[in-house]
């Protein structure tokens, strides 16, 4: 143990990784409705496992690699272990190819299974190679076009992946993509300050005086229902592809809208009327839409995430409207609520929506 | 399905940033010849052949003194199936493991092997001079001062001392503590005289004499001519020396351990030589890659990589950030610095001073990098 010295500590100076990086991937689909693997793997890796140099030359010929199909098989089918709705689903070796794998020659190997899309669970347990090197990892990763995007690195403590296979329900995704809608809201600054710039002035009447709550409210219940009618519509028609301007140009529109809205509020050119609101949330829809299509809709389910995700958004919204409602009304009871708030907040907010307006029109680097 | 199936395609995220997604590539040669792969056999690992304890132990301490298994990732998981389960009832087991969990530099768990072996009565050199150089590594100097005093009464003699010192030079002493080293005498043919090498090039690279410095890695090279951190810090001294041509004569056979690569390729570069940033970018892609699918950080190298070869200071500045949360050696605390001054970062930078200031640290680069 003595000699462990000065190996432990020269060990803590430099990282291992000159034994190469062991690992496979696993693509899992569907063809024809039947799942099948693309297994990529070092080709050194494999030799280590299996006597794919028959004639011991210490080189590998492609006749040799394509000899041993058979053990390559059973090896796979022994440590591929695929469960489709609680049933073993074997599979079997249907094509072997080249291919390369991180800067080197990878076995390719196309591996079908009788079995189709899950209705309820599905499992992968991957053992392969693990016996030899534990440090090899699998990465797993299942792409469907309907089910979406999933991945698993599998390693020897930890080998067994487990999915669910039916498409998600409607209730799934409506949840799933009311969250989205919110998480827009309250993560898209823009919109959250153009709502922001309509609420302030509607908590003073026309005489400059705080409004009553039950006036407060209609008034901005009427400025948020015009806003969501409005971004409804555009939302809509940006997504199902009806209307598509170019983002860039709706970007810039909605910094211009913000800019514009809180320009009106120093200058007070017109009031916030329904129509010139309506006019913006269209605006805003289009913005909603892009964010949306640049999430994904799952083509089966297009109308349950659609109205999940304009559900959250307005949601979102009222979550808003529900905080700054009351602060408001509060805040509107003091004389420095016109200079302060309404004023103060909105050149805060021209400037900021300058920025925004000026960053968004240069074209990008 | 439920929303799980969602959470689960949101958390694949990071995994499909690799390169899965592209349509794989295939060919099929043209001619049965072809010969598609030249084997190269991997190291003979053979394992333990009786089952008891004993034999286990004795095979896992062979293979971390063997230098040329100091780096196989194979033959650490090997070890650490084999170790593991012996960990309750061994402590010297927990020793060796904990060897394992530093080379992967997972330093917590390393060091709270070392202490439950310690707990379980376990009194061997190996055991505080790891728990030492851990703690130091960390930047944590008192425990580990501790842990040095611990082996005041441990053979050979010099141990102490040779622990000591160094992290006495980290806090303010740097000119005695060097001198004092210098005068410290150990066995010449020994390892604690590659080790003593080592820490004097580290001292005098501090100290601004880089030329002295030199002559001390080489030594520590020629004493343990496997040991890639001497290769790897005379492979720096000589690329801040502009010695090139050296630098690539050093590193011609560095085969995958990526300092060491990357090293080369910044020489390389200073050559005006064809290829390098593919091969930068192809390490790149191995340490994103290891980090990812096999949890190994290697934060230290992706900083320099990205500092020295890919000209991103703000990559650069994140990795070096990332790697001074574990790891604070003085190269650390140097790649720090100059990722900060390439990224104009004003609250790295005062990382660095706050360091050097809590620790009266000496280091004569750090000036020069104030002053360039």
């Amino acid at each position: 143990m003595r000699t462990l010295l000065i190996a432990g500590l020269l060990a803590l100076s430099l990282p291992a990784l000159a034994h190469r990086l062991s690992d496979a991937e696993l693509q899992l689909r569907r063809e024809d409705e039947r799942l099948v693997l693309e297994l990529t793997a070092g080709l050194q890796d494999l030799a280590a496992v299996l006597p794919l140099d028959r004639d011991g030359d210490g080189r590998l010929r492609w006749s040799e690699f394509q000899a041993a199909a058979p053990a390559l098989e059973d090896y796979l089918r022994a440590g591929l272990l695929l469960q489709v709705d609680g049933a073993p689903c074997p599979l079997s070796l249907d094509d072997l190819r080249l291919s390369p794998h991180h800067g080197e020659t990878g076995a390719w190997l196309l591996l079908r299974s009788p079995c189709g899309w899950p209705q309820s669970a599905a499992s992968l347990d991957y053992r392969l190679l693990f016996e030899y090197d534990p440090s090899h990892r699998g990465v797993l990763v299942l792409a469907d076009e309907e089910a979406g995007m999933a991945s698993f690195v599998a390693s020897p403590g930890k080998s067994r992946w487990d999915w669910h296979g039916s498409r998600p329900g409607w209730i799934d995704t409506l949840s799933s993509y009311l969250r989205a809608g919110m998480h827009h809201i309250w993560g898209g600054f823009d919109h959250l300050l153009f709502l922001a710039i309509l609420l302030l002035p509607a908590a003073l009447d026309r005489h400059g005086r705080a409004r009553a709550l039950g006036g407060a409210l209609g008034r901005m219940g009427l400025i948020v229902t015009s806003f969501t009618v409005a971004h409804s519509l555009t939302l809509i028609a940006g997504v199902l592809g009806w209307l598509q301007p170019p983002a860039s140009w709706i970007e810039s529109a909605i910094a211009a809208s913000v800019l514009l809205a809180a320009l009106n509020n120093l200058f007070s050119w017109r009031e916030h009327s329904n129509a010139l609101v309506f006019a913006f949330g269209l605006l805003h829809g289009f913005g909603f839409a892009g964010a949306l299509v640049e999430q994904g809709l799952p083509s089966q389910a297009m109308i349950p995430a659609l109205v999940g995700f304009n559900l959250g958004v307005e949601l979102g919204q009222l979550a808003v409207l529900l905080v700054a409602m009351p602060l408001l009304l509060l805040a509107a009871r003091s004389r420095y609520y016109r200079p302060a708030v309404l004023h103060g907040g909105s050149a805060a907010a021209c400037l900021l929506a300058s920025l925004w307006l000026i960053e968004r029109s240069l074209p990008a680097a | 399905m439920t929303h799980r199936f969602w959470s689960r395609c949101a958390g694949a995220g990071p995994l499909l940033a690799l390169p899965l997604f592209a349509a794989a590539q295939t060919w099929v040669p043209d001619s049965p010849d072809t010969v598609i792969l030249e084997l190269t056999p991997s190291p003979e690992l053979t394992l333990p052949q009786r089952q008891d304890a004993r034999a286990r132990l004795d095979w896992a301490s062979a293979l971390l003194r063997d230098p040329s298994r100091a780096e196989d990732r194979r033959a650490m998981a090997l070890m650490e199936q084999t170790l593991r389960p012996l960990r309750e009832t061994h402590p010297q087991a927990r020793l060796l493991y904990a060897t394992l969990l530093q080379r992967r530099h997972d330093f917590a768990a390393a060091l709270a092997e070392l202490k439950a072996a310690e707990e379980a009565g376990l009194n061997d050199p190996n055991l505080f001079l790891q728990q030492a150089m851990l703690l130091r590594v960390q930047g944590a100097f008192d425990p580990a001062g501790r842990a040095c005093a611990a082996l005041a009464t441990q053979p050979p003699a010099a141990l102490n001392r040779l622990c000591q010192l160094p992290l006495d030079s980290l806090q303010g002493t740097l000119a005695a503590s060097l001198e004092q080293l210098q005068q410290l005498r150990v066995d010449p043919g020994s390892l604690l005289a590659s080790w003593k090498a080592s820490e004097l090039a580290d001292m005098l690279e501090r100290s601004g004499q880089a030329d002295m410095a030199r002559q001390q890695w080489r030594r520590a090279l020629f004493l343990r001519p496997a040991d890639d951190y001497a290769r790897a810090q005379l492979a720096r001294n000589l690329l801040e020396a502009g010695a090139l041509t050296e630098t690539l004569a050093l590193l011609s056979e560095v085969g995958s351990q990526p300092a060491l690569r990357l090293l080369r390729l910044v020489a390389l570069r200073g050559l005006g030589a064809d290829g390098w940033r593919t091969e930068a970018e192809a390490l790149k892609e191995e340490l994103l890659r290891a980090a990812r699918v096999h949890g190994e950080r290697h934060d230290r190298e992706l900083a320099e990589l990205h500092l020295l070869l890919l000209d991103a200071p703000e990559a650069a500045l994140e990795a070096a950030r990332a790697n001074w949360r574990y790891q604070r050696e003085p190269i650390d605390l140097l790649l720090l610095a100059r990722s900060a001054k390439a990224h104009a970062d004003a609250q790295a930078a005062s990382m660095v001073g706050d360091f050097v200031a809590r620790h009266a640290y000496e280091d004569a680069r750090l000036p020069a990098l104030d002053a360039s």
